[in-house]
């Protein structure tokens, strides 16, 4: 009996490790450019609108959730611009995920080839949501849901709404819970 | 388990005075149903553990089936997380549940299990809020155990998991919802909040438990237990044999059947409150003398029986029924006096002398008998000769019915002599001449006639018989001694007692001043005011009333002022000793029955020394073997002969033998 319950001790003990371990190396919110980047060929909306930008990986079911949580806060007054990833040579196309997002009335979805875009932005995983100023200011950056595909109150999505009614820039950047984008970048899932 | 709920399990403060058999059955009766409770709880478990660890890998999958790396996809963390939980700890913790049912240690693994499945889960659902619910759940379904260091232990793994991923990996327990990485003491807390509560449910529920306990308990004892005595009944003496044997059907077991010797004699000299202050008494010295092995029992007034725990030397059961015997031989103190009580014991022994309770006990108390025959206080073992004699017994108490019409019974007279030597009386003793076996001895069926009720036919013939014998001597001799007829309790209590003996008294024509009746003090004590009325009625008659064998046991000296009687007769117990050392305690006795005008008849006298010494203490009459063996026939007659012709009978030993010449 003694035996059986060191050896479920230390089963159980290397599998709490490893998921320890494995959450560790995510909620990376990555590092978006304080301002619009130069180099990129995204067109801004212009005008007094902000920009909000999503990056998204097309298989991440975790995703799901942060357009369901932006769906419910998407602003008539800013220009919505989705960039789906997709690897050079993968023969990605249209899933469910981006037709619910091309359905999305004003919203625009771009394929983000290879993730240039997302290197631009420095965005590392699916689902981080950022925004600037109709100056060009970074005012949100980070994930807008509380947990893996997890719907509900949270503090991204808070702070994303108080920075679109305010244009003030929220404090911090919020974790992303996603896949990685774009090869291997360390990140693994969260 | 036992030693551990019997050191922390609440129990009941009745409880803990009681006795060690009752708290014993209790705690027997709360580890059952605690093993119950364990087993089902296990039972569940084992099926909500099963169940969660399917949830947890559908879950896994809904929320994180594949992780993407770019282009790449791979099974999710957690699905493997979901999947490994198995045989991690979900499958060790329902071996356990199977494999030892009801064992604290599964109780335990279980908790942790069931633990360890919630912090996964939070993990899964990346510390989703509604997910440490489940912590609660699980909580509050391990608290069904009713074992408050289960939940100690499901506690500590939970508050331990949340400090250390709380402190270094927050985000994986608390989600987004970080706002500090002391977070963790909040859960804590709460998780410390319900715990302490389940086990105050847990602890209160464990009361309710024992007080169950004890009162299936209260009622086994009133069930399984003489009233009286607290001892074991009938009941309990089955069981615990039935469960004696089925533990080890080949051990040796000894039943030992327990008489008290005159019990009822004594109860009633003294009362039914003090005769049963006097039973519980006997019941402790009993408890003192067996083993812890050994079960007692009452099963009849004062009748009781030890059943022995697994013997081994030969013997033993005779050593047990000496420890009793010489438990019994101390004074047993009531109130302002003491009491001597003696008890005869047979023994038997399974599987030697049978196999089955009733048996045993038939044949235990068939050598009680035969401890009672060979002059009580004393132990005897069933043997096939104690079965035989038995056998006698049985035939002669089929025989004695009949008996006086088939005129088998006769008299002996043992002659009484005046402390100046005269002829007194003679006291008449019965005899029975069996047709095949001969002359039997009152003993061997006195008693037998007294519990079949045929003594009070008996009794009439005797007090016929003397009365006619008596008027014959009249008339023939010209003699007037008188004749003293023994009563029965059995007689005594017959409500036609006294009418009976003035009816043959006046049939037989006898003068009544030559009859005396003898009853001893233990018959007239049962009911003083209806003895007295009695007593005095037949001293109205004319008839003497003689108290029979004054001075054993109970006898009090206020009985001789309370009861109307006209003779004392010492009883021979009074002789049997050193003369000198029995001479004060006689003096004093003569004196007193002399102030209250009653006479003195002592009775054994068989030597010269003691017929000098009564007669020197002014004893007004004396019987014995010194005088004259009890006579009859021609004997008797050649011996009223010689009284007749005025030789005094008491200087001449030699009458009776010349008489028997």
């Amino acid at each position: 009996m003694l035996a059986l319950l060191l050896l479920a001790a230390v089963a159980s003990s290397v599998l709490m490790f490893r998921l320890l371990a494995f959450s560790e190396t995510n909620a990376q919110a990555g590092s978006a450019p304080e301002r619009w980047p130069a180099e990129t060929s995204l067109q801004r909306a212009g005008g007094s609108h902000p920009d909000l930008l999503v990056f998204i990986h097309p298989y991440c079911e975790c995703t799901e959730a942060t357009l369901d949580e932006l769906s419910t806060l998407i602003p008539s007054n800013s220009a919505v611009t989705f960039l789906i990833y997709r690897p050079h040579d993968s023969g990605w196309k249209a899933n469910s995920l981006v037709q619910r997002l091309s359905a999305m009335g004003s919203a625009r979805v771009v394929w983000d080839e290879d993730g240039r875009e997302a290197k631009r932005f420095g965005a590392r995983t699916s689902g981080y949501t950022m925004l600037y100023g109709a100056s060009g200011e970074l005012l949100f950056r980070g994930g807008v849901t509380g947990s893996r595909g997890h719907r509900g109150d949270n503090y991204g999505l808070d702070d994303l709404q108080a920075a679109l009614r305010s244009g003030v820039p929220a404090r911090k950047a919020h974790a992303v819970f996603g896949c990685a984008l774009g090869g291997n970048t360390g990140q693994k899932k969260l | 388990m036992r030693s551990f709920f019997w050191k922390t399990a609440v129990r009941p403060s009745s409880m803990v005075a009681a006795s060690t058999h009752g708290q014993a059955q209790a705690t027997r009766y709360f580890e059952e149903a605690f093993e119950k409770l364990s087993s089902v709880t296990d039972r569940m478990f084992v099926l909500l553990l099963g169940a969660e660890w399917v949830g947890l890998v559908i879950t896994a999958c809904v929320i994180s089936p594949r992780v993407w790396s770019g282009a790449e996809s791979s099974i999710h963390p957690h699905v493997l997380a979901a999947l490994l939980s198995g045989p991690a700890f979900i499958v060790p913790a329902m071996l356990f549940a199977v494999l030892y049912p009801a064992n604290r240690w599964t109780r335990h693994t279980i908790a942790v299990a069931q633990m360890l499945v919630s912090t996964v889960l939070i993990d899964v659902s990346g510390g989703r809020i509604e997910t440490h619910f489940h912590i609660f759940g699980s909580l509050a379904f391990l608290a069904i155990y009713r074992d408050w260091r289960v939940l100690i232990t499901a506690s500590v793994v939970t508050v331990g998991d949340h400090f250390v991923r709380g402190i270094w990996w927050p985000e994986s327990v608390y989600g987004l919802l970080t706002v500090s990485p002391w977070r963790w003491v909040e859960h804590a807390w709460w998780v410390v909040f319900e715990v302490f509560f389940l086990i105050l449910a847990s602890r209160r529920s464990i009361g309710e438990m024992w007080e169950v306990a004890w009162s299936k308990t209260q009622l086994h004892e009133d069930a399984y237990h003489d009233f009286l005595t607290g001892l074991g009944n009938r009941r309990l003496l089955r069981e615990e044999f039935a469960a004696a044997r089925k533990r080890d059907s080949s051990a040796r077991r000894g039943v030992l059947y327990i008489d008290l010797d005159r019990f009822r004699q004594a109860s009633e000299s003294l009362g039914l409150a003090a005769g049963d202050r006097l039973l519980r008494m006997v019941a402790a010295r009993l408890v003192e003398a067996a083993g812890a092995d050994d079960t007692l029992a009452r099963i009849g007034g004062d009748e009781f029986v030890i059943l022995t725990g697994a013997l081994e030397p030969e013997g033993e059961a005779e050593e047990l029924a000496s420890r009793v015997l010489a438990a019994m031989s101390k004074p047993f103190d009531l109130d302002d006096q003491q009491m001597l009580l003696s008890a005869s014991i047979g023994i038997s022994y399974y599987p030697k002398d049978g196999d089955d309770l009733s048996g045993l006990k038939d044949r235990a108390s068939r050598a009680t008998y035969a401890a009672k025959a060979q002059g009580r206080n004393q132990w005897a073992v069933f043997s096939p000769e104690v079965a035989r004699r038995e056998v006698i017994r049985q035939d002669i108490r089929r025989d004695l019915q009949g008996a006086v019409k088939r005129n088998e019974f006769l008299l002996e007279y043992q002659p009484v002599i005046r402390n100046n030597g005269q002829l007194y009386g003679f006291e008449a003793l019965l005899r029975w001449k069996h047709p095949v076996r001969g002359m039997v001895e009152p003993a061997d069926f006195v008693s037998l006639a007294e519990r079949s009720g045929g003594i009070i036919e008996i009794g009439e013939w005797v007090l016929a018989e003397a009365c006619r014998s008596c008027r014959d001597w009249q008339r023939e001799g010209g003699l007037e001694p008188g004749v003293a007829v023994n009563v029965s309790s059995v007689q005594f209590e017959d409500p036609d007692f006294c009418e009976r003996v003035i009816r043959i008294l006046r049939n037989s024509g006898l003068q009544p001043g030559l009859l005396t009746v003898e009853l001893t003090e233990t018959v007239l004590v049962r009911d003083l005011p209806r003895a007295r009325r009695i007593l005095q009625r037949l001293r109205g008659e004319g008839v003497q009333v003689a108290l029979d064998d004054f001075g054993t046991g109970y006898s009090s000296l206020s009985y001789l002022t309370a009861l109307p009687a006209d003779i004392v007769k010492l009883d021979r117990s009074f002789l049997s000793r050193d003369f000198l050392d029995a001479a004060p305690l006689i003096e004093s006795i003569i004196l007193m029955a002399h102030k209250l005008g009653l006479r003195v008849v002592a009775e054994g006298v068989e030597s010269a020394e003691q017929r000098a010494g009564l007669r020197s203490l002014r004893c007004d009459a004396m019987q014995g073997f010194y005088f004259s063996a009890p006579l009859g026939g021609e004997v008797l007659s050649r011996y009223l002969a010689a009284a007749a012709g005025g030789q005094r009978v008491a200087e001449d030993s030699d009458m009776a033998g010349a008489a028997s010449r």
